[in-house]
C-alpha cells in the first residue's frame, strides 16, 4: 500500500488527529492481556484505525463454545485452537497494516522480565489477572516506566474502565475555545490597526466588510470609556443597533451582535487547570527528554510579566472582504510569532535546552487549555462512597456501586478462581463487605449495592456482546487518546450501566 | 440479541475510506454493495437471526413502498444526510413504527429513540442547513477559499468533465438591451459559451490523445479561465470600486516549464504532498496533470462527476481553486484542506461508531421487553449523546415531548388506500367530506404545495388522481371553513379496490406557522459547503447483534432492520 492509499484509508480519522497523530498510532505497540469478547471489541477499534503492533497475552487458553457464541471475532473455521490465535487471525484480516502477535509465554513468566514491558505504548487488561500478586506486579512495573495501564471489564449489563497512568501531559486537547480575539486587551499593533479604521468615513460596501472583531473592540472601547466598566453584551448589542446600523443588512454587524457575549471574556483569566499546572511547574524539573515542564515555567514567566498568555493566533472565520481579513490575519499571526519567540527566548535563556519549532508552535497555540493528569495506582478511594452517598444525584451513587461491585467481583475471582453465579450471592456480598471495611469508607452498606451484586451474580460471568461493543468503543477511544496524546483522556475511572444507559466518572 | 429478522438497506458501495471503521468489510470488498457485504459477513458468524440485504435508495418508493416499512417492528437509522433522515422520520410518523435515530461526527455521537407522536421526532428540533453563497460571489467576486473551491467543484469541473452546470449559468434578463445592470449576466453568458467551446476541445482531445498527444488544449483552458475570464471581469469596473482587483495569471511565465514536462511525458508523475501548500507552478503542474488524466478518462466514462475520493477530480478542484485564489489574492489551501471543504467531510472513527451502535441496539431493548408497548418504552428510553469531554462521557436525558409546532409530527396523518387509476379527484373530495365531516368544502394540495382543488379551482375534478400523484405521495387536505385542522394523507395505490380512508381524530383548526425565511433569493443561491453544524451524521456502522445469554422471547420472532444509506456525502 503506497502513501496515497494510507492517506485515503485513514482520511476520515486523520481529520480528527492530523497526520502527526496518525504517525503516533502507526508507531505504537499495544499489549492486551486476556482475549475475551470485551478485549476483542476493544482491539477491533485499534486495528481498524491502524495502530502499529498488537501483542496478545492469553496464556494459551483454548476456544470454548461459549467464546464462539459471544464473539464476532472467533470464527470456527480456523485450525488454531487457542483463543488468541484465532482472534489474531481475524483481526489481521481487518487491516493488513497492523502486526498482530500472539505471545507464547505465560503472564507469570513475563512478569519477571521488566524490560519486556518497556516497548509498549499501552497495556490493556481485560477481565482479571489470575491473582492479586500478578495485578500488583504488573501495575508496579508499568508505573515505574510510565506506561499506561487500562483495565476494562464487562459483565451482563455492566461495564467499567480504569486508567492507571502515572503522568500524562496533554498539549493538544482540541478545546473548542482556542480562538483568542483580545477584544479587551488589543496589543499596540492591533490598536493601531483598529484606530486606522474610521467607521464613519467608510462607504456602505467597505463598512459592511469590517470584521466583527474590530467592530466589537471599537464598541467595547467606546462603552468602556463612557462607563469605566466592562460593557455587558446587551449594551454592546444596543450600541450596534442604535449607533452603527445603516441599512439593516450589514451581516458583519449581525455577527458582532451574535457574538457580543465575547466582551465578557477577560483575556487575563486562565482556566483552573492551567493554574494547577503552573503551581506544579514551580517544583517540577521534568524529565530530560521532554521540554514540557521547562516550557511551562517559561510560560509562567511570560504570564507573570504580561498578565496575559501568548496569543493563540487562531482567528475565526468572519464576514469580510479578502483585503481586510488578510490584514487582520497577518496581525494575529505576527503577534503569535512574536509571543512564541519570546517564550522560546525565556526557555533558552533560563532553562537551557532546545525545542523543535513544531512542538513550540503546538505548545503556544494550545497552552491555555493544556492538561496534566496525575494518575493513581489505587483501586479505590475511601472518600468516594461517603461523597456520593451524600450527593443529591442517585444515579452517580448507583454508578459508583457498579464500580464497587466490580471490585468485589475481582476479590471474589482472586479467592475462588471463578466468576460467581446465582448461588454465590451471599459470598459476593461478604466479599463486598470486607472490601468496604478494608477501605474503612462506610458504616453501612451503600444503598443499591446489593442490587448491583445480585445483577452481577445473575449474569453468571457472561459477557453481553452489546455492552462489550460499547465499552470496547470507549476503551479503544481512550487508548487512541493516550497514544496520540491528543484530546482529554478519561481521568481516571468510569462505570457504565447498560440498564439505564448511564455512565459515571470519578477520579481515584 | 437474537432478533428474528433483520433487513439491511444501503444504496452505496464500499470505498477504501470506509475501512478505517468497518469491521465487516475487507480490502477485497471495495466497490461491492455495502448491504450485501455486511449481511454476508454477519451470516458467516453463526446466530439465529435471519438477515436480508437490500441494495437501493431508501427513498425509492418503488423498491421500498410504505407497506415494506409497515412490516417491521423497529427501524434503525444510520444515515448520513438530512434528506433521507427526514424521509424516514416521516415514514415512521405515517406507519407509527419506532425509530432509533443515530449519528456521529468525529468523537461525538448521539442516539435518539423516536416513538412517533409520543416523543420528539427528528423534525421537532430545527436542523441547520449548510451555508449557501450568492452566485455572483462564486462567479465574479470570491473573497474566501471556500468560494474558489465551490467555483472549481460546482461550476468548472462539471462544465468541463460532467454534464454541465446549468444552475450556475444565469438566465438571460428579460430585456437584453438592459445593458448596465445586466453586464454581469451577459458576461457570464459569454463565458459560458466559451466554456462549451472548451468542453468540445476536451472531447475532441479525448478522442485524439493517442501516441503523440497534443496537449495544447490544456493551454487554451488555462489561458481562458485564469487570464481571459479575469480580464473580462476587470472590465466591469463597478465590481471593483470598493474591492481590490484580481490579477490575471501570466501564463507565459510558466508555460515553458509545463511544456517541457508535457513533452518529456513526466507531467503525469507530478505529485504534490496533500499536506503542503503548493506554489503557483506546482498548482499549474497539478492542474495540467489532472486535466490530462480526466480527459483521457472521458474516452471511457462519458461524464465524470466530482467525487472527493477520486484523486484526479480532487487534484483538479484543488489546483484550479488555488490558482483562482492566487488571482484574487486569497490564501491558498492544501489538497487535504480542499478535500475537507469540497467533500463536506465528516470525520469518522471506529470507536465512536461502536459506541453509538451499541447504544442504538441497547435502546431498542426497552421496546421489546415492554411487549412492544410504545408508551412504556418511551418512558423508559433515554436520548444518549456522548462527547469528547471526559467528565461527561455519556449523557442521557429523558425523551422530550413532541414539539407542538413541529411541521412534521404536529399534523394529523394517515394512510389512504385507493386506486389512483380510477378514482377521480371529485370522488375523492366527496369521500373526504363525508368521512371527516367537513362543514362545507376542502382544499387538496400535493406535498410540494401544488393546489389540485379548492372551491374556485375546479378544473381537475373529473381527472383521476394518477394524473397528479404517484403511489406513496402525500396529499394535504385543509378545511375551507377553517374549523378542522389540516391533515396529511399518504396515498397507497391499490388497483381495483374501493377507497379506504383512515380513521382520524382531527383537532380544531390552528393558525399555520409562518414559513421561516430561507435565504433571501432562492434562485440566487448555490447550495453547498460548510460543515453542516448541528447535524450529526453516521455514515455507516456495524451490526451490533449477537447471541447472548439474555432471555429474549424466542417464541415471538422480532423483526428489526437497519438502514444504512449513504446518498450524497460519502
Ligand atoms: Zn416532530
Amino acid at each position: 500500500m503506497d502513501d496515497k492509499d494510507v492517506g485515503n484509508k485513514y482520511d476520515r480519522q486523520v481529520r480528527l488527529w492530523s497526520p502527526s497523530g496518525q504517525k503516533c498510532l502507526s508507531n505504537s505497540s499495544i499489549c492486551l492481556i486476556n482475549a475475551n469478547t470485551t478485549a476483542s471489541e476493544t482491539l477491533k477499534n485499534l486495528v481498524l484505525p491502524g495502530v502499529g503492533r498488537i501483542t496478545i497475552i492469553d496464556n494459551s487458553r483454548k476456544v470454548t463454545p461459549n467464546d464462539l457464541a459471544s464473539s464476532f471475532f472467533l470464527s470456527d473455521s480456523s485450525s488454531d485452537h487457542t483463543r488468541a490465535g484465532r482472534l489474531a487471525n481475524t483481526l489481521s484480516a481487518l487491516n493488513p497494516d497492523v502486526e498482530i502477535l500472539v505471545e507464547q509465554r505465560s503472564l507469570s513468566q513475563l512478569l519477571f522480565i521488566p524490560s519486556y514491558w518497556s516497548e509498549f505504548s499501552c497495556v490493556i487488561v481485560s477481565q482479571f489477572l489470575e491473582n492479586a500478586d500478578h495485578e500488583r506486579l504488573l501495575s508496579d512495573i508499568l508505573w515505574r516506566i510510565n506506561v499506561c495501564l487500562i483495565e476494562v471489564n464487562s459483565i451482563g449489563f455492566y461495564a467499567t474502565l480504569r486508567i492507571k497512568y502515572r503522568e500524562q501531559e496533554i498539549v493538544e486537547t482540541h478545546d473548542n475555545n482556542t480562538e483568542d480575539l483580545r477584544l479587551d486587551f488589543p496589543w499596540p499593533e492591533l490598536q493601531g490597526h483598529i484606530d486606522s479604521i474610521n467607521l464613519d468615513e467608510l462607504d456602505d460596501q467597505s463598512f459592511s466588510n469590517v470584521p466583527y472583531s474590530i467592530i466589537l473592540t471599537k464598541v467595547y472601547q467606546r462603552l468602556h470609556k463612557r462607563t469605566g466598566k466592562r460593557p455587558t453584551p446587551s449594551a454592546v448589542r444596543k450600541f450596534i443597533q442604535s449607533e452603527l446600523r445603516r441599512n439593516g443588512e450589514e451581516t458583519n454587524l449581525d455577527e458582532a451582535s451574535n457574538r457580543a457575549i465575547l466582551v465578557l471574556k477577560d483575556s487575563r483569566e486562565i482556566p483552573e487547570s492551567l493554574t494547577r499546572i503552573f503551581e506544579e511547574g514551580e517544583n517540577n524539573d521534568g524529565s530530560a527528554d521532554s521540554p514540557f515542564w521547562p516550557l511551562v515555567k517559561a510560560l509562567y514567566f511570560f504570564y507573570h510579566k504580561h498578565g496575559l498568555l501568548p496569543l493563540s493566533g487562531v482567528l475565526p472565520d468572519m464576514e469580510s472582504d479578502t483585503e481586510q481579513y488578510i490584514a487582520l490575519t497577518k496581525l494575529y499571526r505576527d503577534k503569535f510569532e512574536a509571543d512564541k519567540k519570546e517564550i522560546k527566548e525565556i526557555f533558552e535563556d533560563q532553562y537551557g535546552g532546545t525545542v523543535s519549532d513544531s512542538y513550540l508552535t503546538t505548545f503556544v497555540k494550545n497552552c491555555k487549555f493544556m492538561r496534566v493528569h496525575r494518575g493513581s495506582r489505587e483501586s479505590f478511594k475511601a472518600s468516594l462512597l461517603t461523597e456520593e452517598s451524600e450527593n443529591e444525584d442517585p444515579q452517580r451513587l448507583s454508578n459508583l456501586n457498579i464500580y464497587v461491585g466490580f471490585l468485589a467481583l475481582k476479590s471474589f475471582y482472586y479467592e475462588y478462581h471463578r466468576l460467581p453465579s446465582v448461588s454465590d450471592c451471599s459470598e459476593l456480598r461478604a466479599t463486598a463487605i470486607s472490601l468496604l471495611c478494608h477501605y474503612q469508607s462506610v458504616r453501612n452498606f451503600p444503598d443499591g449495592l446489593e442490587k448491583v451484586l445480585d445483577e452481577i451474580c445473575r449474569a453468571r460471568g457472561s459477557e453481553l456482546h452489546n455492552i462489550c461493543a460499547l465499552i470496547g468503543g470507549i476503551a479503544g477511544q481512550e487508548v487512541i487518546k493516550v497514544i496520540t496524546n491528543q484530546y482529554v483522556t478519561l481521568d481516571n475511572c468510569m462505570s457504565f450501566d447498560g440498564i439505564k444507559a448511564q455512565g459515571g466518572t470519578w477520579r481515584i | 440479541m437474537n432478533y428474528g429478522e433483520i433487513h439491511v438497506l444501503d444504496l452505496d458501495t464500499i470505498d477504501l475510506s470506509n475501512l478505517n471503521r468497518q469491521f465487516l468489510f475487507r480490502q477485497k470488498d471495495i466497490k461491492a454493495s455495502k448491504a450485501l457485504t455486511a449481511v454476508k459477513a454477519v451470516q458467516h458468524m453463526n446466530h439465529a437471526s435471519k438477515l436480508v440485504a437490500h441494495h437501493g435508495n431508501i427513498m425509492d418508493t418503488k423498491q421500498f413502498p410504505l407497506s415494506f416499512f409497515q412490516g417491521f417492528d423497529m427501524i434503525f437509522n444510520a444515515l448520513d444526510n438530512l434528506e433521507a433522515r427526514m424521509y424516514v422520520n416521516k415514514v415512521c410518523l405515517f406507519t407509527k413504527v419506532p425509530l432509533m435515530e443515530s449519528g456521529t461526527t468525529g468523537l461525538q455521537g448521539q442516539v435518539q429513540p423516536i416513538y412517533p407522536y409520543l416523543t420528539e421526532c427528528f423534525a421537532c428540533v430545527p436542523k441547520s442547513t449548510p451555508k449557501a453563497f450568492p452566485v455572483c460571489t462564486i462567479r465574479s467576486t470570491p473573497s474566501k477559499p471556500v468560494h474558489c473551491v465551490t467555483w472549481a467543484k460546482n461550476f468548472l469541473f462539471p462544465q468541463l468533465f460532467g454534464p454541465g452546470s446549468s444552475d450556475l449559468i444565469p438566465t438571460k434578463g428579460q430585456n437584453e438591451d438592459d445593458d448596465e445592470d445586466d453586464d454581469e449576466t451577459k458576461n457570464s453568458l459569454q463565458e459560458a459559451n466559451e466554456l462549451i467551446e472548451l468542453k468540445f476541445s476536451i472531447v475532441r482531445a479525448a478522442e485524439d490523445l493517442g501516441d503523440s498527444p497534443d496537449y495544447s488544449f490544456v493551454d487554451s483552458i488555462i489561458t481562458k479561465i485564469f487570464t481571459e475570464d479575469i480580464l473580462r471581469l476587470l472590465r466591469m469596473e463597478n465590481l471593483w470600486t470598493s474591492r481590490s482587483k484580481p490579477t490575471p495569471l501570466n501564463y507565459s511565465e510558466y508555460s515553458l516549464v509545463i511544456k517541457n514536462l508535457e513533452d518529456s511525458g513526466l507531467i503525469e508523475d507530478v505529485k504534490l504532498s496533500d499536506q503542503k501548500i503548493g506554489s503557483i507552478l506546482e498548482n499549474l503542474q497539478t492542474f495540467v496533470k489532472s486535466t490530462i488524466r480526466l480527459t483521457k478518462r472521458l474516452r471511457l466514462e462519458k461524464e465524470i462527476y466530482f467525487d472527493k475520493d477520486d484523486q484526479d477530480a480532487l487534484e483538479f478542484v484543488s489546483s484550479s481553486s488555488n490558482l483562482r485564489s492566487y488571482i484574487f489574492d486569497i490564501p491558498l489551501k492544501t489538497e487535504f484542506e480542499v478535500k475537507q471543504i469540497a467533500g463536506n467531510i465528516i470525520p469518522a472513527v471506529a470507536t465512536t461508531n461502536a459506541i453509538m451502535a451499541g447504544f442504538s441496539a441497547l435502546s431498542s431493548i426497552h421496546y421489546f421487553i415492554s411487549g412492544k408497548n410504545s408508551h412504556v418504552a418511551a418512558e423508559a428510553s433515554r436520548m444518549v449523546y456522548d462527547s469528547s469531554v471526559p467528565e461527561r462521557f455519556v449523557n442521557t436525558s429523558k425523551l422530550a415531548e413532541p414539539n407542538k409546532n413541529c411541521k412534521q409530527c404536529s399534523i394529523v396523518r394517515g394512510i389512504a388506500n385507493l386506486d389512483i387509476g380510477t378514482l377521480t379527484l371529485s370522488k375523492f373530495r366527496q369521500q373526504l367530506i363525508e368521512k371527516y365531516h367537513y362543514e362545507d368544502d376542502v382544499a387538496i394540495a400535493t406535498s410540494d404545495s401544488r393546489l389540485l382543488y379548492d372551491f374556485d379551482f375546479e378544473d381537475n375534478l373529473e381527472r383521476p388522481l394518477k394524473d397528479f400523484i404517484r403511489d406513496g405521495d402525500v396529499l394535504l387536505v385543509s378545511d375551507s371553513e377553517e374549523i378542522l385542522d389540516h391533515i396529511e394523507l399518504l396515498i397507497s395505490d391499490h388497483e381495483g379496490e374501493e377507497i379506504r380512508l383512515p380513521d382520524l381524530t382531527i383537532p380544531p383548526f390552528r393558525e399555520q406557522q409562518e414559513e421561516e425565511e430561507e435565504g433571501e433569493e432562492d434562485d440566487e443561491i448555490v447550495a453547498e459547503l460548510g460543515n453542516s453544524d448541528g447535524i450529526v451524521i453516521l455514515d455507516e456502522e456495524e451490526n451490533p447483534l449477537k447471541r447472548s445469554n439474555e432471555e429474549t422471547d424466542e417464541s415471538s420472532p422480532i423483526k428489526k432492520r437497519k438502514i444504512d444509506n449513504l446518498v450524497v456525502l460519502d
